[in-house]
């Protein structure tokens, strides 16, 4: 019995504390990352930004998690913010654009700003894309800094473009998000 | 000792696997779970009943509202009562926050101009309000020369207005509203009494995702005999930062008071009585 409860002890120890420490210690989180997108249509030019990105970045598995509430964007006039959320991002239904994937060509290494690749799935509107998206990252002492850009196709993700009397919003979206992550321990 | 000693190799067994399942993904949490219900109305207007809907801070509402003099009744020789002219309100509202607004008005018919202030302190939320609440007062003065045929004084040109509105949104399709109202007339003309109490109902049912039918009536609780109900049914179509709404009325006017106070048509007796309109709402950011 007593041999039982040491190894389980040790065990315990090891799985618990030990493990998940080194795990962690590659593992970065942000709930305040910074969302952008520019619409660039013929008559109008807009902007809408978020700063609740929430963001995973883990440099061990390789893996990133990035997630944004839609109803936190802002484009700087309340009405068309109401009509984003209520007629084209349908942000009761689908509250949520998210990017999960994988992290390929970091290199711990190196200490300064490198260029990485993500290959993962980016879903808005309920509708999920594969993608791959080049950023730049940079591992500081208890932060990663990370940044990428990529456009966002309206029509790939079923978003219906208003094609009465005005075409003000644009199918190609640039996005961009911009986030300080900080080390979980 | 063989229970407990399963036991212990039960629980290193689970602890064994619980660090393995470290999660690879955030969990996907709502940033307010009980947010303001977005557009219960898509307009400050449903159609000449004031909603619920405010102008949003630092925002410049500029509306143009329109109700054709004559009635559909007059056929093509009236072109359905749009060569008797119309009776055009233009309108500009500001958004001091997002809950306070004011408003000018000047309305071609009886040249009225009016101000208005509107206040929305209480919004339905998704989890807790189950309504948005909402205050109006209204003053308005009519301009138009020789209206009094007797030494005719600042305040006899006076009306007010005041009205509370109580709104909900249903569902993704219907709105409903109810605004309970008086409105005081310094020297009515028309009108055999200086007030009039009105229960004003507006509803609002999406279409497609940006359009929708809308409906209002204002049942007079005191109303004189020669008046009739006022109503009217609209549709509205947004795009973007416009609103236009297309309507069918009684009433010529477009502020609560003048449409209950200058109701003489019903909506239909033996031939359709009401007019067309259309109103252009227009929001700008300061």
């Amino acid at each position: 019995m007593m041999r039982f409860f040491s190894t389980y002890i040790i065990f315990w120890a090891i799985q618990a504390w030990v493990i998940p420490l080194g795990a962690d210690a590659q593992s970065f989180v942000t709930d305040k990352g910074k969302v952008e997108f520019i619409s660039k249509a013929s008559l109008e030019t807009f902007t809408g930004t978020s700063n609740a990105l929430h963001g995973l970045v883990d440099l061990q598995k390789q893996s990133i998690d990035f997630y944004i509430d839609l109803n936190t964007l802002r484009t700087g006039i309340a009405l068309r913010d109401e009509h984003m959320r209520e007629t084209y991002l349908e942000t009761k239904k689908y509250p949520f654009a998210e990017f999960t994937g994988t992290l390929s060509g970091y290199n711990p290494a190196r200490k300064d700003t490198q260029q990485v690749v993500v290959v993962g799935d980016f879903t808005i509107h309920g509708v999920k894309k594969a993608r791959t998206v080049p950023g730049r990252l940079f591992v500081g002492a208890n932060h990663l800094y990370v940044e990428a850009s990529w456009e966002v196709k309206l029509s790939d993700h079923n978003i219906e473009i208003p094609k009465v009397l005005f075409l003000k919003l644009a199918d190609q979206q640039q996005v961009r998000i911009q986030a300080q992550l900080r080390r979980k321990n | 000792m063989m229970v407990s000693s399963w036991f212990t190799r039960f629980i290193l067994l689970l602890t064994l696997l619980a660090p393995t399942t470290v999660m690879a993904q955030l969990e996907r949490v709502l940033a307010n779970p009980d947010r303001q219900v977005d557009d219960i109305f898509k307009a400050p207007k449903v159609i000449g009943l004031n909603s619920v809907k405010q102008i949003g801070k630092n925002h410049l509402h500029m509306s143009i509202l329109h109700t054709f003099n004559g009635s559909v009744s007059g056929g093509i020789d009236t072109f359905f009562g749009i060569d008797n002219g119309a009776n055009v309100r233009l309108g500009l509202d500001y958004g001091i926050t997002d809950d306070l607004s004011v408003g000018l008005g000047r309305t071609s018919n009886l040249k009225v101009v009016d101000t208005r202030v509107k206040w929305t302190p209480i919004h339905q939320t998704t989890e807790s309000n189950p309504v948005s609440v909402g205050f109006l007062g209204a003053v308005s003065i009519e301009t138009i020369p020789n209206r009094f045929t007797v030494d005719p004084k600042l305040s006899d040109k006076m009306g007010y207005l005041l009205m509370t509105m109580v709104a909900r949104k249903f569902s993704d399709q219907l709105s409903l509203q109810a605004s309970p109202m008086l409105a005081y007339f310094e020297r009515p003309v028309l009108l055999p009494r200086k007030s009039l109490v009105g229960l004003g109902i507006a509803g609002r049912y999406k279409l497609a995702g940006r359009s929708a039918i809308t409906f209002e009536a204002i049942p007079i609780l005191n109303k004189p005999d020669d008046l009739s109900l006022p109503i009217a049914i609209g549709y509205d179509l947004e795009t973007g930062g416009h609103v236009f709404q297309m309507f069918f009325t009684t009433s010529t006017f477009h502020t609560e008071n003048y449409i209950m106070a200058y109701n003489l048509d019903p909506f239909w007796d033996k031939k359709p009585l009401f007019r067309l309109g259309f109103n252009v709402n227009r929001v700008f950011a300061l």
